[in-house]
């Protein structure tokens, strides 16, 4: 039996990844790059990726290598699975906690090497990170400076009044 | 042999470094309550949440908060410029709860519903169902509210016929009340909007176009159903 076809991945800072290709295609960037240029012993870089953050993403690749894709065509905003779940899988949930500088890096990653269930899972950890807290206390996580007078907040509180869950 | 695809950035990432398009993910899976929290945040936050927020307004058979939506239009116009898609049902049959409300800017329903819908500039599709219980005075400003959205061109049907021509039908999709109350007081308006928007008939869309002008027939609400292009 013949192994498992492979590519080299390199990071922004030149570390560079031997993975099978099924797993690299979990990136649509890089299934795509391939499709383009062909299958190359030369690796393929990523430029706004690092290797603590690459590594990061491959190991979720990994773990999902056997899932089925999501469809290229797929209307985020009609899918309503996607809008307004908060559920992620017990592996996923301990894979993303992380420090939020990672959690922010891991999802930029995701989006620029187009991986939309890893997007998916940051976005919905930082959605749960909201949930429950006070505007105050999402400052204090996310280190927001308030640049509302008292007054304008007191006005974005009543103009939401119509929106709230009751 | 990999082209390089974007530049490098080592800026220290923070929740507000994020692009728009991943702020707006986040936003859309987070429960409305915590978007309602965070668009309290900061100005960039409320940004992006009043923008999301007010682009699609669908309260049918919504009528009490249909009615908080309407005074907090009337009491912050500017909102109302980032609706581009509105349905909503207007009645009278929550008179506990609406009618105090409507108290407070000591106007009847469909007026709120007029005032609220004057600043809605960039409105591309608009939907009004007529609940069952609507008074006959409130038809009156039903109508008026129309005149002014068609008069001042603040529906914009050419653009939403060219962009996105299945949503054309919905466009001017009036529904009457069950019982025929109304009908005959929309007719003419009904005919106003045909005139203001002649596209329509370049179209071929109207059916309705025909049923209002040459049918005698009280029967001149025109749903989606009967509009098919």
């Amino acid at each position: 039996m013949s192994a498992a076809p492979q590519v080299t991945l390199e990071s922004s800072d030149g570390e560079k990844f031997k993975v099978d290709k099924e797993v690299a295609e979990r990136s649509v960037l890089i299934k795509n790059m391939i499709e383009d240029v062909g299958e190359s012993d030369n690796p393929i870089p990523l430029p706004n990726v690092n290797a603590s953050v690459l590594k990061k993403v491959l190991e979720y690749c990994e773990h999902h290598r056997g899932d089925p894709l999501p469809a290229a065509d797929a209307d985020p905003s009609n899918d309503d699975n996607r809008k307004r779940a908060t559920e992620i899988s017990d592996w996923d949930q301990k894979f993303i906690q992380v420090d939020q500088e990672m959690l922010f890096e891991i999802i930029l990653a995701a989006n620029y090497m187009d991986i939309k269930p890893l997007l998916d899972v940051g976005c919905k950890t930082v959605a749960n990170m909201i949930k429950g807290k006070t505007p105050e206390e999402i400052r204090k996580l996310f280190n927001i400076v308030n640049d509302f007078t008292p007054e304008e907040e007191a006005q974005i509180k009543k103009e939401n009044e119509w929106a709230e869950d009751r | 042999m990999f082209a390089t695809l974007l530049a490098v950035s080592s800026a220290p990432r923070k929740l507000l470094n994020l692009p728009d398009d991943i702020l707006f993910s986040i936003i859309e899976v987070s429960a409305v309550n915590a978007v309602l929290e965070l668009s309290r945040v900061c100005r960039r936050l409320n940004e992006m949440i009043t923008s999301l927020l007010y682009f699609k307004i669908d309260l049918v058979d919504q009528p009490g908060r249909a009615v908080l939506l309407f005074r907090c239009l009337i009491r912050s116009p500017r909102l109302a410029k980032y609706i581009r898609t509105y349905k909503c049902t207007i009645e009278n049959n929550f008179d506990s709860t609406a009618r105090t409300i409507a108290a407070d800017t000591g106007l009847p329903i469909a007026a709120m519903q007029e005032l609220a819908l004057r600043g809605a500039r960039n409105l591309e599709s608009l939907e009004l169902e007529v609940g069952p219980n609507l008074k006959a005075e409130d038809s009156a400003c039903m109508m008026n509210a129309f005149q002014v959205l068609v008069s001042a061109d603040r529906i914009n049907l050419r653009k939403l016929v060219l962009h996105f021509p299945p949503l054309a039908p919905r466009f001017t999709s009036l529904s009457s009340d069950p019982e025929g109350v109304l009908d005959r007081s929309w007719k003419p308006l009904l005919s106003q909007i045909i005139q203001a928007q002649p596209l329509l008939e370049e179209l071929g869309i109207l059916g309705l176009a025909r049923r209002v002008r040459e049918d005698g027939s009280d029967s001149c609400s025109a749903r989606p159903s009967c509009l098919s292009l």
